[in-house]
């Protein structure tokens, strides 16, 4: 009867130190960016900067699957000239109706534990939603790790047709047929309490 | 005296001027003062939370001023977390940097809500006080 009191009273620590374990390790895999950056342009020559920056952009990353998700607001895209801005909001993207750009996809061959050193090039396979339209991509990034910080910096194109944007005749010459998208994430562990 | 024709010139290079500058100021306007609007809504930031957390409600405070109060739980330079998953940044540093804990009331434009975070995001914001 001792022995087994014993034993459960081992196996009770054994699982719960094992809980805990787990719980830290799966704490310790997910990073995350709060001010992600996602830079756009659609500058056509001799024509004003079609450009704009979101410098609050979220994104997780699961280490454990290397999936990833980021959320973009649209009405968090600052352009320089706030009429441009005023159209973009409410003529091009309707950012009432569809307030956000989503992504979700898995970083491919990406094993966190081999990011030190230099910047590697991958590939992030997903999809993106605008406007209510989602779309595969499968941008290639440089990902490197820096102590505890996760950083992953990429550009890719898009064309707003695939997202049913419509570009009005009169305006069409000064934006440009695809879309330059640059991203800055820096991941890390939330350091929020 | 001036030559009839040398004034007349004159004049409508001064007036091509003044169209031109018009037309620059029409087209280019000042990005909006938020601190200087009055707030659409004044609210909690429990209240706030609740509201963005349903799209329906949510649509009606997109790029809104928003007066919001609310107990600190974060601050990482200009950018502040607000009870109830509000994240406010700061148009600018403050003269008093508030400090976690604080109780704070906010003018700020909303920005929208963050599904992947569960978050309400506030951007241009001002503080109005600070208990």
């Amino acid at each position: 009867m001792e022995n087994f009191k014993k034993m459960v009273s081992r196996s009770l620590v054994m699982g719960y130190t094992l809980g805990l374990l787990s719980l830290a390790m799966g704490h310790a895999q997910m990073y995350v960016d709060r001010q992600g950056v996602v830079v756009f342009e659609a500058s056509e020559q001799l024509f004003e900067p079609v450009k704009a920056k979101n410098g609050a952009v979220s994104v997780l990353f699961d280490a454990s699957d290397q999936t990833l998700a980021s959320l973009a607001l649209m009405r968090g895209f600052e352009f320089e000239n706030a009429l441009m801005q005023e159209h973009f909001n409410e003529n091009y993207i309707e950012s009432d109706r569809y307030p956000k750009a989503m992504f979700t996809g898995k970083i491919l061959d990406f094993d966190p534990a081999m990011a030190g050193g230099g910047p590697r090039e991958y590939t992030i396979k997903g999809r993106l939603e605008i406007r209510g339209v989602a779309r595969e991509i499968q941008p290639r990034v440089l990902i490197q790790k820096n102590g505890e910080i996760l950083s992953l910096h990429g550009s890719f194109k898009l064309r707003p047709q695939d997202f049913n944007i419509e570009i009005p005749g009169i305006v069409a010459n000064k934006i440009a047929k695809e879309v330059l998208v640059t991203l800055d994430f820096k991941l890390k562990e939330d350091e929020r309490p | 005296m001036k030559d009839p024709r040398t004034s007349f010139w004159l004049g409508i290079g001064f007036l091509l001027v003044f169209l031109l500058a018009l037309g620059h100021s029409a087209l280019n306007p000042p990005h909006r003062d938020i601190s200087a609007e009055k707030p659409d809504y004044v609210l909690s930031a429990q209240a706030l939370s609740k509201a963005m957390g349903d799209p329906q409600t949510a649509m009606a405070y997109g790029d809104k001023v928003i007066q919001v109060g609310g107990r600190i739980l974060f601050v990482q330079g200009i950018r502040l977390e607000l009870e109830h998953g509000i994240i406010v940044i700061l148009s600018d540093a403050p003269m008093v940097w508030p400090e976690v804990g604080d109780s704070i009331l906010l003018k700020a434009r909303c920005v929208g809500y963050d599904q992947l975070l569960e978050e309400v995001r506030l951007d241009r914001a001002s503080i109005v006080k600070n208990d």
